[in-house]
């Protein structure tokens, strides 16, 4: 018999997973895919597994392609999800369109301020909780590199505490304003989406950021570009839940 | 009312699949739930529950709501396919078909089938070890079909007339441990002619009989055919409903005390699923040092909880191991969420027999404050995470988070504790205690005999020390050592949660919450120059956590299936 061409990893104790897999079983149904729900920790046979966030299922991830359901770079979380396949972030690949017109950036209307002159007095190290990154297996030796070109320090906001250990940004004030910003520096998160967005100079160091490419990647450098194509792109990366609902992207990734 | 004695107690085992197959129908809300609940309550260790979802065109706008209520009631996985019937108009014949098709459906190796509208009733775990050699495990059916018998004998499966007894396989109950598919759809192709009122029936026992040694036949108590009250059901582990008794199945209950089935009046409220008695996520604290003969059996307990769906990240602190500890660790740790550390004392602690002088006890005190600040702060993985602080050498069953929630849901008011302990047993050599002693389930070298083991961490609620001896009035030890002329008053034996002012045992729950208050932690204090007597360091986390937060600190005396070597 046919087995399942999709299977959905899913922890049930997490409420957005529970969330996302209802819908996305209303879609895979709605366009003919047999699919299986699973909490396994390992691939259900030859089925394509969708993984539910990045924290449960690095053994899956290590070994063949999968789908990642992730956090969304833009718009609320509860309405949004970024799908990628084998990979994290801009690392992975979001099987856009190969003609993208504005129409689908601009049915979101999300506000793109101008950007601001780089003139600002701080530059501000965007903390993240793990790196995702090959670089580094760890964010302090990342923090080590850049916290010396930094001049405040803005926690992730998952995190109870400023470092778990001493490392090269740990002198840095902390800080959770945008004012008088000259650059935001991350690694990977997606808080460079958000700046990048507001209009403030970013520095990205991973190839997987999803601004990558209207950022600089030197923590001292403050780049403007024309960010048009990039919007584009952007909001063919992530869907609606009534669009997984509908089954609207299913067809791209399976 | 009526009453039926029910099975056998539980044996212990590893990880059970069980799958069933199931329309997306009524059958979803009415039937499942019960099915799943009285696996869950029957069943030791880890079992997990597979369901193959048949669709059809009329169920398609109601699927988000069935996979939603199918994840909360933990199904480990649901596979979901439109029903296609190859076999129309032959009863059920389709259904039949698909069980000897299911292990690919759900990537296992092996797996228990079970009709959906069967009650399990006594523990099914251990029917994994039976006859490991065989392909397929399979139970009688009590009622002899005669239209099966004698498409049977037509066909020459069944000799007419042998000196026995012949025997059917009921098809819906059955241990494989291959795919049968190819041997039962050329079973349909080559003898199309059989009776149709249970053709599947027909088919699964030509497969059995082809099979030949390779079909094993199980102990008759596994699964029982229930169609008359006086039918063979007394002892068994499952039973399967025909008939009239169908229509009835709602309305029974099983009393375990009494091993019996109870007839209501009203349809039966069921227990809670796995999924309402499982922390919604765990952080595993932990310390070790030359452990490379221990931490193997608690790496399996933390896959078990991981495959029963438990998120888990890892804390580890590992010191001056001389032994492959750090390297297991490590391997370990590898596609886990957490941190390990592995470091090298500047001086290494003492470790006494007695471990009660500060130069012990302070430096473990520190090294659990490290590896703790490290856990909190990384963000918790669900906001009513618990944090299990581990020690090593603490050996525990994979049902043990099972039982410690199932015994917190008892408590009157379970959102006041705030530590969870369990009542640790010390094991001892058979030797040592040769005439109190009993076996230690699931320890076949060991014995037991109710001693409390962490009698330097243990404070009673008046705050009495009760050290060297364990406080506990079921204790066989300590009344053997002269407990008859005890001074201070013991906890009964009947109290299933015993309020303390301190305790550890080894193997301890707090909320994650409250340990990410940072005062919460340990240390240790003297009494003068005599460093050689300090106070246990959980004695003084114990009271920072009971005044700071103002919460409970218990030992779940029922749950004393932990031990320490």
């Amino acid at each position: 018999m046919a087995s399942a061409i999709a299977a959905i990893h899913v922890n049930p104790t997490i409420p957005w997973h529970v969330r996302f897999a209802a819908a996305a079983a209303v879609g895979l149904r709605s366009i003919g895919v047999p699919f299986a729900v699973t909490q396994s920790r390992e691939r259900l046979g030859h089925a394509l597994p969708i993984l539910l966030g990045t924290t449960f299922w690095r053994g899956i991830e290590s070994s063949g392609p999968f789908l990642l359901v992730d956090r969304c770079s833009f718009g609320s979380p509860g309405d949004w999800v970024t799908l990628v396949l084998d990979g994290h972030g801009r690392r992975g690949d979001h099987r856009t369109p190969a003609v993208r017109d504005g129409s689908r950036w601009e049915t979101y209307k999300v506000e793109v301020r101008p950007w601001r002159h780089p003139q600002g007095a701080r530059t501000i190290l965007c903390g993240q909780t793990e790196p995702y990154s090959p670089h580094y297996s760890h964010v302090e030796p990342w923090y080590d590199r850049v916290g010396p070109f930094c001049t405040h320090f803005r926690r992730h906001p998952a995190s109870t505490r400023l470092f778990s250990k001493p490392c090269g940004a740990s002198g840095l004030p902390e800080t959770t304003s945008w004012d008088d910003v000259r650059l935001a520096v991350t690694l990977n998160s997606s808080v460079a989406v958000d700046t990048v967005l507001a209009g403030i100079p970013t520095v990205t160091m991973d190839e997987a950021a999803m601004a990558w490419s209207v950022t600089s990647h030197v923590p001292t450098e403050a780049v403007t570009p024309d960010r048009t194509e990039w919007l584009h792109w952007l909001a063919w990366t992530q869907w609606t839940y009534d669009e997984i609902r509908e089954g609207t992207p299913w067809r791209r990734f399976l | 009312m009526a009453t039926i004695p029910l099975s056998q107690p539980p044996l212990d085992g590893g990880v059970l699949d069980i799958v069933t197959i199931c329309k997306a129908d009524r059958w979803v809300d009415e039937i499942l739930p019960r099915f799943a609940s009285l696996i869950d309550t029957n069943c030791s260790a880890t079992v997990r529950r597979h369901l193959l979802l048949l669709t059809d065109a009329a169920s398609g706008p109601d699927e988000g709501r069935i996979i939603e209520s199918l994840l909360r009631a933990n199904w480990h996985t649901v596979v979901c396919k439109p029903f296609e019937d190859p076999y129309p108009g032959r009863r059920l014949l389709a259904f039949d078909a698909l069980r000897s098709g299911l292990l690919e459906v759900f990537g296992l190796h092996e797996a228990l089938y079970i009709d959906p509208d069967t009650d399990v009733i006594g523990d099914l775990q251990g029917i994994q070890r039976f006859a490991p050699e065989a392909d397929l495990l399979w139970v009688a059916n009590p009622l002899l079909l005669e239209p099966v018998l004698e498409d049977l004998r037509r066909h020459g499966f069944e000799s007419a007339g042998g000196p026995e007894s012949p025997v059917l396989m009921e098809p819906g109950f059955f241990y494989i441990r291959r795919d049968l598919r190819s041997e039962f759809d050329a079973a349909c192709a080559k003898y199309p002619d059989v009776h149709s009122f249970a053709a599947g029936s027909t088919y699964w026992n030509m497969v059995m009989r082809s099979l030949d040694a390779k079909a094993v036949r199980l102990p008759d108590d596994y699964n029982r055919t229930f169609w008359d009250l006086s039918a063979a059901v007394t002892s068994a582990r499952s039973v399967h409903y025909t008939g009239q008794w169908k229509h009835i199945q709602p309305f029974l209950r099983y009393d375990r005390a009494d091993r019996r089935i109870v007839i209501d009046p009203a349809p039966v409220a069921m227990p809670a699923t796995t999924a309402e008695r499982q922390p919604s996520a765990l952080a595993v604290v932990a310390l070790f040092r030359d452990n490379a003969d221990y931490v193997p059996h608690a790496f399996s307990r933390f896959a078990a909880w991981e495959r029963a769906g438990v998120p888990i990240r890892y804390y580890f602190l590992e010191n001056d191991s001389r032994d492959a500890t750090a390297g297991l660790l490590k391997d370990f740790m590898q596609t886990r969420p957490g941190r390990l550390e592995s470091r090298r004392l500047k001086v290494r602690y003492e470790r006494r027999p007695d471990g009660e002088n500060h130069d012990r006890i302070m430096p473990l005190a520190r090294m659990r404050n490290f590896i703790m600040d490290l856990a909190m702060s990384d963000p918790p993985q669900a906001a009513d995470e618990w944090t299990l602080l581990l020690d090593s050498d603490i050996f525990f069953p994979e049902d043990v988070l099972s039982r410690i929630f199932a015994a917190w849901a008892r408590d009157p008011r379970p959102e006041s504790i705030g530590m969870l302990t369990c009542y640790t047993q010390q094991l001892f050599q058979p030797d040592r205690i040769p005439r109190i002693a009993s076996p230690a389930p699931g320890m076949p070298d060991f014995v037991i005999c109710d001693h409390y083991f962490d009698t330097f961490a243990f404070q009673d609620i008046g705050h009495r020390h009760h050290h060297p001896f364990c406080g506990f009035a079921r204790c066989r030890r300590c009344r053997e050592d002269g407990s008859q002329r005890y001074p201070l008053p013991l906890v009964p034996a009947d109290r299933p949660i015993v309020d303390v002012a301190a305790a550890f045992g080894g193997f301890a729950l707090v909320r994650t919450e409250t340990l990410r208050d940072p005062r919460i932690r340990w240390t240790t204090y003297g009494s003068g120059f005599d460093q050689d007597r300090v106070l246990a360091e959980h004695v003084v986390f114990c009271d920072r956590l009971r005044t700071i937060t103002g919460r409970r600190v218990v030992v779940l005396q029922d749950v004393d299936c932990v031990y320490r070597l």
